[in-house]
């Protein structure tokens, strides 16, 4: 028989429980004393979790809901009503902002559908939400809403707040005409055109159920620095939407004029070219 | 299924329940070994075939040795050691070498570098070995023997807290301690510890370390970053690594002694290493000392002269790295420490000030932080890249976000190797300021975790 070791000891555990408590407490004072928290997410996946936990407070009919990846992170919504919303997820596919749009039964007027360039994953990464929306909905603290402990230690240390949430947009030529040589390579644009087909075919299927409510489908391209526009395999990819597409009564933008934009690695839009495109999109659908 | 996942939260509540239900106290071993099917085969079963013949096969030829002598019993334990590296050179290897040295439209070499990797390979097969060898020697280890049969060779591989990433355990150890456990054996403390600490570094350190150094992932972000970000970066995936296997091991740890196991600390503070030697007393103490007992000391160790140890070490080593994945860059990391261990070796008998140790810590701090380039970029392509970018990109602005962010969660990292430091040095802070540090932990796990992620060490 073993020795009976610390089964008693149980003072360690319940101070713990105690100190967690009163941080607690204080937390949540400070917060109250800090109305406004800092609204910068501090990696792209906390942007998503941001977004996600938006739609709990989400009107069922927006007239405007975009689904995409980083590239469309930088819409720029102040040009739209409100209550549109923006369910573009850095890493992750349109899929995944349908699934969630399907999930809440939010029936858009108008769903902007992002063209994927490089991910095709049809597994879901809002999986999560949907298969466990009962620990999404009792921890509030589960997707780091807008109020963090490390974000809020950033605010108390009253950093600039312009220079941070900048991050990533400074344009540096030398570093974008590096990305696009990268990008240039074969390797690159090496992706499988199986998973596209895959991906294409898991958005048509989620597609027929927002079509039966009446909304209006858009598909369209965010522009890249003009030297990667016309690469070949970015004219294989819009074939194929195209074709998988074919029979239904959607709206396709497929050719953005690249021109005007540099960006800031050679695909992602900075702030102010990400304005300048959100006018061009928005008229195009006007036109459609 | 992942130690931080909702699955695991329910598995781990069952079969605690079940564990100690006195009604069903004889079938103990049977209720871990079930769990450690369902953790294992949750994602892939067909997986679940792999390791049952592996951990079968192992039994087979351990039940052999020990009943066999001589000859028998050296040709018994050489065949199971061999088909235990054959399975894990099939699975893990053959794809790498087939894509070296088959040209890219040859049919063998596709279906090679096809096959997938199952999970946790490297560990159960390193079981496997450990079995043979400690069966095969005659020494203390054959304490083990009698309570050795089919359930409790099984329940060694398969023992869920530790299946998937180890820490490797030695069947000397562990096979002793299949007896029944009762409730009030708990040490609850200890597992509380073990446990709190594990889901802090792997939920709130590494998880949010591995969003900032996600930036390593692509190339063209690579490029567009400036010199200092990618050092801070490399410096922020040096904590990530040790938070993400560290926090596994804690985690493991406090798991096991929930069903009344003990397995070993794998990692205690490798940071604070003086000299390279030392570093890897540290830094996954069971693969260190897997590959001393198995491989260093079966060479000649160091009682061949100095050429043989430099070999010798040379040997362990590149294979110690190589064990860790099949690319290139994970040999040349062994290899680049086997180079600095072997470097200090004649340096080791100098005594320095305290300033001097100080400063040779450091040294070894960024010597080892240097070498996880070779593990972010195991191809050698890639690893040019981010050389070039560090080289070349002086010039360019800071990425902010990035470079707080890591330095942010970098700090605890910090902070426990001082505290180990002091530690060692004999200085304890009072009780009452570790209790607060924990209850800090506690919060964080709560308020400030990043995106769950799966282990690192899975994929080795």
């Amino acid at each position: 028989m073993q020795e009976v070791l610390f089964i008693f000891n149980f003072n360690m555990i319940k101070n713990v429980v105690i100190y967690t408590i009163i941080l607690f407490i204080s937390y949540y004072l400070i917060t109250l004393v800090i109305p406004n928290p800092v609204p910068i997410p501090e990696a792209p996946w906390h942007k998503n979790e941001l977004k996600v936990s938006l739609l709990k407070t989400q009107q069922s009919q927006p007239p405007i809901a975009i689904v995409g990846t980083s590239y469309s992170n930088v819409l720029d919504m102040q040009q739209m009503d409100s209550g549109c919303i923006n369910l573009s997820f850095g890493g992750h596919t349109a899929l995944d902002g349908i699934l969630l749009l399907r999930h809440q039964k939010i029936v858009p007027e108008k769903l902007l559908i992002e063209i994927n360039y490089g991910n095709f994953d049809t597994t879901g990464w809002v999986n999560k939400y949907i298969q466990y929306p009962t620990l999404f909905s009792i921890n509030p603290y589960e997707n780091r809403p807008t109020v963090y402990a490390t974000g809020l230690l950033v605010k108390l240390l009253q950093y600039d707040y312009v220079a941070f949430s900048r991050t990533g947009q400074y344009v540096d030529s030398v570093a974008v005409q590096n990305a696009i040589a990268i990008l240039k390579q074969p390797e690159s644009q090496n992706h499988n055109i199986r998973d596209l087909n895959d991906y294409t075919l898991a958005l048509k299927k989620n597609l027929v159920w927002f079509e039966e409510q009446g909304t209006s489908i858009y598909f369209y391209l965010m522009p890249f620095n003009p030297e990667l526009c016309d690469l070949p395999y970015l004219d294989k990819i819009r074939k194929t939407y195209l074709s998988v597409f074919a029979d239904a009564d959607y709206h396709f933008i497929l050719n953005p004029d690249c021109s005007p934009y540099f960006t800031y690695d050679g695909r992602h839009l900075t702030a102010e070219e990400g304005e300048q495109f959100t006018r061009t999109l928005l008229n195009s659908i006007e036109i459609e | 299924m992942l130690f931080n996942s909702f699955e695991f939260s329910c598995l781990l509540l069952i079969t605690f329940f079940l564990y100690y239900l006195p009604a069903i106290q004889k079938w103990q071993v049977f209720i871990l070994i079930a769990a450690g099917i369902v953790f294992y085969g949750f994602f892939n079963p067909y997986l679940l075939l792999l390791l049952f013949a592996s951990a079968s096969i192992s039994f087979v030829f351990t039940y052999l040795v020990i009943h066999n002598t001589g000859n028998k019993k050296k040709l018994f334990a050489t065949i199971g050691v061999a088909i235990n590296l054959g399975v894990l050179l099939f699975f893990k290897y053959s794809g790498f070498f087939a894509d070296l040295f088959l040209s890219s439209d040859n049919d063998m070499r596709n279906f090679l570098v096809s096959i997938p990797l199952p999970i946790g390979i490297s560990f159960y097969t390193f079981h496997g070995i450990s079995l043979l060898v400690d069966a095969y020697r005659n020494d203390e280890s054959q304490r083990w023997v009698p309570t050795f049969n089919y359930r409790n060779s099984i329940l060694y591989t398969l023992f869920f807290p530790q299946l998937v990433a180890g820490p490797i355990l030695r069947a000397k150890y562990f096979i002793p301690q299949i007896v029944s456990k009762q409730f009030n054996q708990i040490n609850w403390v200890f597992c509380f510890r073990h446990l709190l600490m594990g889901y802090f570094l792997k939920m709130v350190i590494a998880d949010n370390l591995k969003e900032q150094t996600a930036y390593f992932s692509e190339d063209y972000l690579i490029t567009s970053m400036s010199s200092i970000t990618n050092i801070i970066l490399l410096i922020g995936y040096a904590c990530q690594i040790f938070a993400d296997f560290a926090g596994y091991s804690y985690i493991a740890r406090g798991l096991a002694g929930l069903f009344g196991y003990t397995i070993i600390l794998n990692f205690n503070y490798p940071y604070i290493a003086n000299s390279f030697a030392t570093f890897w007393r540290r830094w996954n103490i069971a693969l260190s000392q897997f590959m001393h007992q198995y491989l260093y000391i079966p060479l000649g160790g160091n009682k061949k002269g100095l050429w043989f140890t430099y070999r010798n070490i040379f040997i362990t080593m590149a294979l110690a790295g190589f064990w860790h994945g099949a690319a290139l860059g994970y040999l040349i990391w062994g290899i680049y420490h086997a180079l600095f261990l072997m470097l200090e070796r004649p340096f080791r008998a100098i005594k320095l000030t305290t300033a001097g140790g100080m400063i040779k810590r450091l040294v070894v701090f960024f010597i080892v932080v240097f070498g996880w380039v070779f593990f972010v970029f195991p191809e050698p392509e890639r690893l040019l890249l981010f050389l070039q970018a560090v080289q070349l990109n002086w010039q360019l602005p800071l990425h902010y976000a990035p470079i707080y962010f890591t330095c942010l969660y970098s700090l605890p990292i910090l902070a426990f190797h001082i505290y180990g430091w002091r530690k060692e040095n004999g200085k304890q802070p009072p009780p009452v300021f570790k209790q607060v540090v924990f209850a800090i932990m506690l919060f964080m796990i709560i308020v400030n975790s990043g995106s769950a992620g799966s282990f690192i060490y899975f994929q080795f």
